[in-house]
């Protein structure tokens, strides 16, 4: 039987106070738990940490999306969290990553990036597509 | 199926003498079907539940409706019952208890299920479920327990009230099981987001609670009531569906507000009520004059039969005009002349009409009302007229309707009815029925405060509305605005529905809205909401 593949993209700012060190560190916990939750049930994505926000790709099964995101939903290490994208996809965006990670380091800011969460931010639909895109561009540049 | 099974359970069923003896029993009895469907409830049963004579085949033929009619036990337990037949909750064997009685359930054959029902209200407290059979967190009867140990130990003790804002729309568009596991997600979301020693709990619907152990001052409860709040408007995924409820909180202290669990919990209580009347989304604490306030409350009733009764209540009339500044119709808006404070808008008392339940009443007086003063204006203008969510709820209510205008004379096409979204949130199916049968009666429909609600825009093609009221929320200069409302104008031209703009303040307003595609406007701008005598001379006026 093949899965019903439901994904989900959405920004957030994060709360994570302390110095780059500390950060660092936060982001770490973070994607240790992502990869070892997330490849126990088929989840797959991505996460990009740019200027102090989020934006997080989580597709799988319908299931398992709803429960690890409702998980990340209770998380105090981010807030104003705004959906931008979910729905039943066909194809997976990133089939071959438990959550890979984006990012230029923790503080260092992409003008670029940090503009598109802006727009996601102040409810501006292209940002979706701004922030979406780049990502896909930095992960492709990193690998 | 169900049909097929209650036939062949009728040849299992013991013979009348059988029934006979169990009623004797001093356990009540239900025999339902894997789906809800009553097969049997024995005299004993109804008696416990005190559901007076509901019966298999009279409309009771749901478990769950049952259940909400009995007073005994209250609508927690339809809730808990529909828990109890899901797969889930089939391993668990769980009984339940409240009202001072207990209810558990076999499986005897075919999935049908036999319910007994004991009373217990003498056993000891220590019996009573410590646990709310849902999320896990609390019962009530452990949050209150656990106040009282607190004090006893001399703590300085607070709790919160939540509750949810919008739960209902969610239940009702998403079905029980979706709401169910919403519950469930708040009551984690809820544990997440307090501090170890501080105990969570539900109490049953959308209803949870706090208690927080520790000396906390005012801030530090803002802090986290405000951290609930932001916690619980966050997105929930519940079957492939992104949806958003809200949270509204009442927060009390020991020793200020109460000194024992009760006082402090009807503290809470009263200062949730505040918040929910606010519009929700908000923390509240509690302050002497919400007692006050309460006590006005429980006045209500009376009052507004009073009102009612002295003829305190009154019509004003707002004008709506078309496109081209012609008076079309007025919008009629009820006022009370209250003798000691002056003239009360509908907001500060129609919910304490709906509270008390006689918003039935105050309508039918408010459509009579509108329709005869309507009657001694020209034919070609209208009259626009409030349906509270309550009134539509009734059966009577087409042709409480229908005798209005015979009474009056008012033909149908010169009346229309103002339905908010909320209308529509409960039954669709009947709802419909209802709206088309106004519609055979030559009445337009109009929805009301439309841009404001959770309802999708999909309602408009389910319900036979003629025009859309966009929301005076909407009415502003703000480009996101603007673009609503301009997909709201061309949502309506291609559903072949009108569209009325409402808050039109100024002459820049009625420009933009106009532009916008509005073909009616309404607001402060073109007319201030007026008596029947100034409305009269209006449409004298306008005549010449
Ligand atoms: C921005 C952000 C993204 C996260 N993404 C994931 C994720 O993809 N999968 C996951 O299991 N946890 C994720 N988490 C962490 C969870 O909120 C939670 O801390 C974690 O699942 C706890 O599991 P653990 O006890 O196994 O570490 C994320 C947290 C944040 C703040």
């Amino acid at each position: 039987m093949s899965e019903r593949l439901h994904r989900i993209v959405y920004c957030s700012k994060g709360c994570i106070s302390g110095g780059e060190e500390e950060i660092r560190r936060e982001l770490d916990r973070i994607l240790a738990s992502a990869r070892r939750n997330n490849s126990r049930v088929g989840v797959t994505g991505a996460l990009l940490y740019n200027a102090e926000c989020f934006a997080q790709v989580l597709e799988g099964p319908q299931e398992h999306v709803e429960t690890i995101f409702e998980t990340i939903q209770s998380d105090v290490r981010h807030h104003e969290i705004a959906v931008i994208e979910s729905g039943v996809v066909r194809d997976r965006l990133f089939p071959e990553w438990s959550m890979a990670y984006a990012a230029a380091g923790p503080g260092s800011h992409n003008t670029q990036v940090t503009e598109a969460f802006d727009a996601v931010f102040a409810g501006s639909p292209e940002g979706t597509t701004q922030v979406l895109s780049l990502l896909e561009q930095l992960l492709a540049n990193q690998a | 199926m169900a049909t097929a099974n209650r036939i062949e359970n009728q040849t299992e069923i013991p013979a009348l003498a059988l029934l006979a003896a169990l009623n004797q029993l001093d356990q009540g009895l239900i025999l339902y079907d894997a789906g809800g469907k009553l097969l049997h409830i024995s005299e004993r049963a109804q008696e416990l539940l005190e559901v007076g004579d509901a019966r298999p085949g009279e409309g009771a033929t749901e478990l769950e409706v049952l259940l909400r009619s009995a007073k005994r036990a209250g609508a927690n337990w339809a809730e808990a019952l529909r828990y109890l037949t899901t797969k889930e909750a089939r391993q668990e064997n769980a009984g339940l208890e409240g009202g001072g009685l207990r209810f558990r359930w076999k499986e005897v054959s075919d999935g049908n299920r036999v319910a007994f029902i004991e009373n217990v209200s003498g056993e000891a407290a220590e019996s009573k479920s410590e646990e709310d059979f849902l999320t896990g967190l609390a019962s009530r009867a452990r949050f209150e327990a656990e106040i009282e140990s607190a004090m006893a130990g001399g703590a300085a003790v607070s709790a919160m009230f939540i509750d949810l804002d919008h739960f209902k729309a969610v239940n009702d568009t998403l079905g029980h099981a979706a709401g169910d596991m919403l519950l469930k997600r708040v009551g984690q979301r809820l544990k997440a987001s307090i501090r170890t020693g501080d105990l969570a709990a539900r109490f049953g619907g959308d209803e949870f609670a706090l208690l927080i152990r520790a000396n906390a001052t005012a801030d530090d409860l803002t802090g986290m009531a405000n951290r609930i709040i932001e916690v619980m408007r966050r997105s929930f995924l519940i079957e492939g569906e992104l949806t958003h409820v809200g949270a509204s909180i009442g927060i009390a202290r020991m020793p200020a507000d109460g000194s024992d669990a009760r006082e402090l919990l009807r503290a809470a209580d009263l200062a949730l009520y505040e918040s929910k009347a606010a519009g929700g989304g908000r923390a509240t604490f509690f302050e002497k004059t919400l007692l006050e306030r309460e006590q006005v409350r429980r006045n209500g009733e009376m009052d507004v039969r009073r009102a009612l009764a002295l003829r305190q209540f009154e019509l004003h009339y707002q004008p709506q005009l078309d496109a081209s500044g012609k008076l079309v119709c007025f919008e009629a808006l009820i006022r009370w002349r209250h003798p000691e404070r002056g003239l009360i808008p509908p907001l500060a008392f129609l919910p304490i009409v709906e509270k008390v339940g006689m918003m039935g009443q105050v309508g039918e007086w408010v459509l009579r009302t509108a329709c005869a003063e309507a009657m001694k204006w020209p034919d070609d203008i209208c009259i626009a007229v409030n349906v509270a969510p309550s009134q539509l709820g009734n059966k009577q209510f087409v042709e409480r309707v229908r005798q209005i205008l015979e009474a009056t004379g008012l033909p149908g096409c010169r009346l229309e009815l103002e339905i908010t979204e909320e209308s529509l949130a409960g039954d669709p199916a009947a709802v419909k029925g209802m709206l088309d049968e106004l519609r055979t009666l030559g009445i337009s429909l109009a929805i009301d405060d439309f841009g404001t609600g959770y309802a999708s825009m999909s309602q408009l093609a389910m319900f036979p509305f003629d025009k859309i009221k966009i929301d005076k929320s909407l009415a502003g200069a703000d480009p996101r605005e603007r673009a609503l409302v301009k997909a709201i104008t061309q949502l309506g031209d291609d559903l072949g529905l009108s569209t009325l703009a409402e808050g039109v303040e100024s002459r820049e307003q009625m420009v933009q809205l106009h532009g916008d595609g509005c073909d009616f406007l309404q607001g402060y701008h073109l007319g201030r909401p007026m008596t029947a005598e100034s409305a009269a001379l209006l449409v004298e006026r306008v005549k010449k």
